[in-house]
């Protein structure tokens, strides 16, 4: 069996986000208060995480980059809003996975007007199994929508374990609840991502 | 929470794959999964999963400039309006109704964008307030707190819903009423 190590929480990963998140702090009061640099530092810092985190679960690059864009004009707009009782990065990531999900459900809607059948939707195409010319961005495809239908409380744990690498006890921070329901939930996102991809898991 | 469902050992496969596990809980795992065939099969299923999201995310490659695209975006934000100007006489009234259409009608889409921006933000906002709430005071009933936020942000979900519905038959009375004008100043006098 192919031994693989998974990122441990390292003490200086710990330490360089408490850096971080004073920094966020200082360049958002700047922002707030009409610093252009201040909000471009906020979205350099941040741009490519958050696509990467709603890429998880859109595989249009050109919605993705729209969606990316909405979450950083409605951060911009709203700067005030943030009242600086939790880490800018967690305000950040529960607007990013709210605009996210919008956009999937009006995706949904608009789907429904078109399509007779509705049952169809919400149920990823996986008939047929692994194809041997399957190129790697088929593979996105079916990975992104088998994550997109799963329900919100367990996409949301998922991408932010498996996307953003975040440790359980900052994902409890961002969605507010304990490390336990965290856990038991990411098991079962796991459980049922494994069924709906069943097909194209590696054995390994 | 943790879900007495989970198996504890099962759990305990899961935080070691993750990098969670205290080395007290490693080692009576290793001692389970020894005994038991099932908690080794888990941890290969789970192995799989996690391997595939991996690859996947090391997939994603961000666009070149994308910050420098929002940044871009966000200043326009605060930019001046431009204003088209029209010499001729005949053209002007239809011009200006015209443009009027397109403003609305722009307004209409920035308005509907704008309270779904607010609604989005208000609920991360409430969402930060239960937090804090929680933390300064750690003895509150947590689901009592969540279940009464979780009213809230159902309340505010259909007052969302009604006030896009209103502004919806606001504006269309209004482009009834420009259609109206526009066929007026169409007639010949």
């Amino acid at each position: 069996m192919e031994a693989i190590s998974f990122r441990k929480t390292s003490p200086e990963r710990s330490t360089q986000a408490v850096k971080e998140a004073a920094d966020d702090q200082s360049l958002v009061a700047r922002a707030e208060a009409g610093d252009q640099e201040a909000f471009a530092a906020l979205v350099h810092r941040y741009a490519d995480r958050i696509y990467t985190l709603v890429a998880g679960m859109i595989h249009d690059r050109t919605a993705v980059e729209d969606v990316v864009q909405d979450i950083f004009f409605k951060v911009y707009r709203k700067l005030s809003a943030f009242q600086g009782r939790s880490s800018f990065y967690t305000w950040l990531y529960r607007v990013s996975l709210n605009t996210a999900t919008d956009h999937l459900k009006k995706k949904r809607r608009d789907r429904h007007r078109h399509v007779e059948d509705p049952t169809v939707l919400d149920r990823p195409d996986f008939t047929g199994g692994p194809d041997e010319t399957m190129d790697r961005e088929e593979l996105r495809q079916k990975t992104s929508e088998a994550i997109a239908s799963l329900p919100t409380k367990y996409r949301d744990i998922l991408l932010l374990r498996e996307y953003q690498e975040l440790s359980y006890e900052e994902i409890a921070d961002v969605l507010q609840c304990s490390k336990g329901t965290v856990e038991s939930r990411l098991f079962r996102a796991r459980a049922r991502l494994r069924s709906k991809l069943e097909p194209y898991l590696k054995r390994g | 929470m943790t879900d007495p469902s989970i198996d504890p050992m099962a759990r305990l496969v899961q935080a070691r794959l993750d990098g969670e596990i205290t080395p007290e809980e490693e080692r009576a795992l290793e001692q389970a999964l020894a005994a038991r065939p099932d908690l080794q099969d888990l941890e290969q299923r789970l192995r799989d999963v996690k391997r595939h999201l991996e690859q996947d995310r090391r997939s994603i490659r961000p666009p070149l400039g994308l910050a420098q695209r929002i940044v871009q975006r966000a200043s326009q934000e605060d930019a001046p309006a431009a204003v088209v100007r029209s010499s001729n006489r005949f053209w002007r009234p239809l011009a200006a109704a015209a443009a009027l259409v397109l403003l609305l009608g722009a307004s209409f889409y920035l308005g509907r964008e704008s309270t779904s921006a607010e609604a989005d933000v208000e609920r991360s906002s409430l969402q930060e307030r239960e937090i804090d709430v929680l933390r300064r005071h750690p003895e509150v009933d947590a689901a009592a707190l969540k279940s009464l936020f979780d009213a809230t942000l159902r309340e505010l979900d259909v007052i969302e819903r009604r006030r896009a519905a209103d502004r919806r038959d606001v504006m269309g009375r209004l482009e009834l009423g420009i259609q109206a004008l526009i066929r007026k100043a169409d007639r010949p006098r």
